[in-house]
């Protein structure tokens, strides 16, 4: 490709542009939820219980409440999937076609600003939950950075999943269900086939806390490998021709 | 090969491509450099499908296509660097602006030109800052055109761009085609089923029909080969079937279109032999197979 790259940037951008704002704004929504619920716990209706049930109320919704904001932030790359695949089930795939850029090109527009909104997703994410835990007295410690971390990669492979599934239906409609019906069908299995456990929750969010610092240091080499994954298969994609 | 080296702008040889239902049939035709080409069949006729065949949109079953003397696959964006695409729908997102749309195009074309692209808005009388969904279907296809002509391509590529536009805004796009064609580089590719159009402006037509070619040619001289014997259903039990395309009675006579005028008039003087226009000659071929229909 000898045009700008930039201009492929641009395209993605523009075309993304409300899924992006939309995906901000459920940030700040749910950054202020969690504000509200911590203040709430402290001189709101939950301050008037007693201290006792605060504080169990606070140990069981907290670990979860608390990353809420992360997952949405770090379904913000989200926006370039979604855009470009709806542009592909449109007429613009004929015309893609008949353009001078090559498939990889495309892909890697879409990859490049993918990249950049995790790391981007990443960083807020890291900075909220630092805010919070300074202002609850918590540790922000290598726990909470594990699991945003895999929070991150969960939610880039969520994105990737969404992009090759609407690209391949070439309709965001069917895509969604049958990546909600995937999702929901792994949850099923899960309930049935999982082993019986007597865990409490802090137990579990022990465990799951532990796995995330297990696979941390493997994280790096994880990222790599879903953007890589995912930018061969969109490249595969947009090189498929019409039968 | 080197790009200005060719003879032909586009050069398609026993092109197939099977599908259930409709296959397209080794055909071949080519497109000389610097002339326009009418590529006329009525729908499901295997145009599209050959336009796309030609963009290598889909997997052929057979033949060689050539753009500028090259291999349409092995140089597939050395070639598209040089052609430009219109479709019968813009295929842009409708929240684009024209202006938006620039700065798209600098990113797929090496040589973007803003400033004539601009030019072109103005001359066309489009607004750069309302989003393309706002567009009138003549105003998108003028949009459409402005795109085509502003990266210095020298094969323009139509499929069916001009239906459903008004007899004016269709003879606007036809006198922009006439003066791209002033520089003896460029050439168009030109699918269409209104053949009145290509009848004022291409240099060579070819016909399609269920797949097939069914003549290919320049324009001039299939106009002048081709005439209608207009006769009555007495005189025409005289004319042999070898010696006609198709006939059509209707209850004053008989209308038989002949490929060869001059043969014809040679054998059966006495009867009058018209001109005829390319859409009769389309409508006589379609119905071929029949010989007579009504």
């Amino acid at each position: 490709m000898k045009g700008s790259f930039k201009a492929l940037l641009y395209r993605d951008i523009f075309l993304g542009r409300k899924q992006l704002k939309s995906a901000t704004t459920m940030f700040f929504v749910a950054t202020a939820l969690v504000v509200l619920i911590l203040l709430s716990f402290r001189h709101g209706n939950l301050a008037l219980l007693d201290k006792e049930i605060v504080e169990g109320a606070k140990i069981m919704i907290m670990p979860v409440v608390k990353f809420m904001p992360v997952l949405v932030a770090c379904f913000l790359p989200n926006f370039v999937s979604e855009a470009v695949a709806r542009e592909e089930s449109g007429l613009w795939s004929k015309f893609r076609r008949s353009t001078p850029v090559s498939h990889w090109c495309f892909a890697l527009a879409d990859y490049t600003l993918i990249f950049v909104f995790i790391l981007l997703a990443f960083l807020v994410s890291a900075g909220y939950v630092a805010i919070i835990c300074k202002i609850e007295g918590d540790a922000f410690d290598k726990r909470t950075i594990a699991i945003i971390v895999a929070l991150a990669l969960c939610s880039l492979a969520f994105c990737i999943l969404m992009q090759i599934m609407t690209m391949l239906f070439k309709s965001v409609e069917i895509a969604g269900l049958a990546f909600t019906g995937a999702m929901m069908l792994a949850m099923f299995l899960y309930v049935f086939l999982a082993p019986e456990t007597d865990m409490t929750n802090d137990e579990i969010f022990a465990k799951l806390g532990g796995f995330c610092e297990d696979i941390l240091p493997f994280s790096p080499v994880i990222f790599i490998s879903i953007l890589l994954a995912g930018f061969c298969a969109a490249a595969m994609l947009y090189k498929r021709r019409e039968k | 090969m080197m790009m200005n080296d060719y003879e032909n702008a586009i050069e398609i040889s026993n092109l197939t491509k099977k599908y259930d239902g409709f296959t397209l049939d080794n055909i071949s035709f080519n497109v000389p450099k610097g002339s326009i080409m009418g590529f006329i069949g009525q729908n499901g006729a295997g145009k599209t499908t050959t336009i796309k065949a030609l963009l290598n949109i889909i997997k052929t079953d057979g033949g060689s296509i050539k753009m500028f003397g090259l291999d349409h696959i092995e140089n597939e964006f050395e070639i598209k660097q040089n052609i430009a695409a219109v479709f019968d729908e813009i295929p842009f997102h409708g929240d684009f602006t024209a202006k938006r749309l620039s700065i798209m195009f600098s990113g797929l074309y090496a040589n973007w030109d803003e400033q004539r692209y601009f030019t072109y808005l103005d001359r066309f009388g489009l607004p750069r800052k309302k989003k393309i969904s706002k567009f009138s279907k003549g105003m998108k296809m003028k949009l459409q055109i402005a795109c085509a002509l502003s990266h210095g391509a020298k094969l323009l590529v139509m499929d069916e761009a001009t239906t459903g536009l008004d007899p004016v805004v269709r003879n606007e796009i036809l006198d922009i085609f006439r003066e791209y064609l002033q520089d003896e580089e460029n050439s168009i590719l030109m699918s269409s089923h209104i053949t009145s159009d290509l009848e004022k402006i291409a240099d060579s037509v070819t016909f399609i029909d269920k797949g097939k070619i069914l003549i290919t040619g320049y324009k001039d001289d299939i106009l002048e080969n081709h005439g209608v014997i207009k006769c009555t259903k007495a005189d025409f039990k005289n004319i042999e079937k070898d010696d006609f395309i198709s006939a059509r009675l209707n209850d004053f006579g008989v209308e038989v279109m002949v490929a060869n005028k001059n043969k014809a008039k040679r054998k059966y003087q006495g009867l009058n032999i018209e001109k005829t226009t390319l859409e009769e000659i389309m409508l006589f071929y379609v119905n071929s197979d029949k010989k007579e229909w009504s």
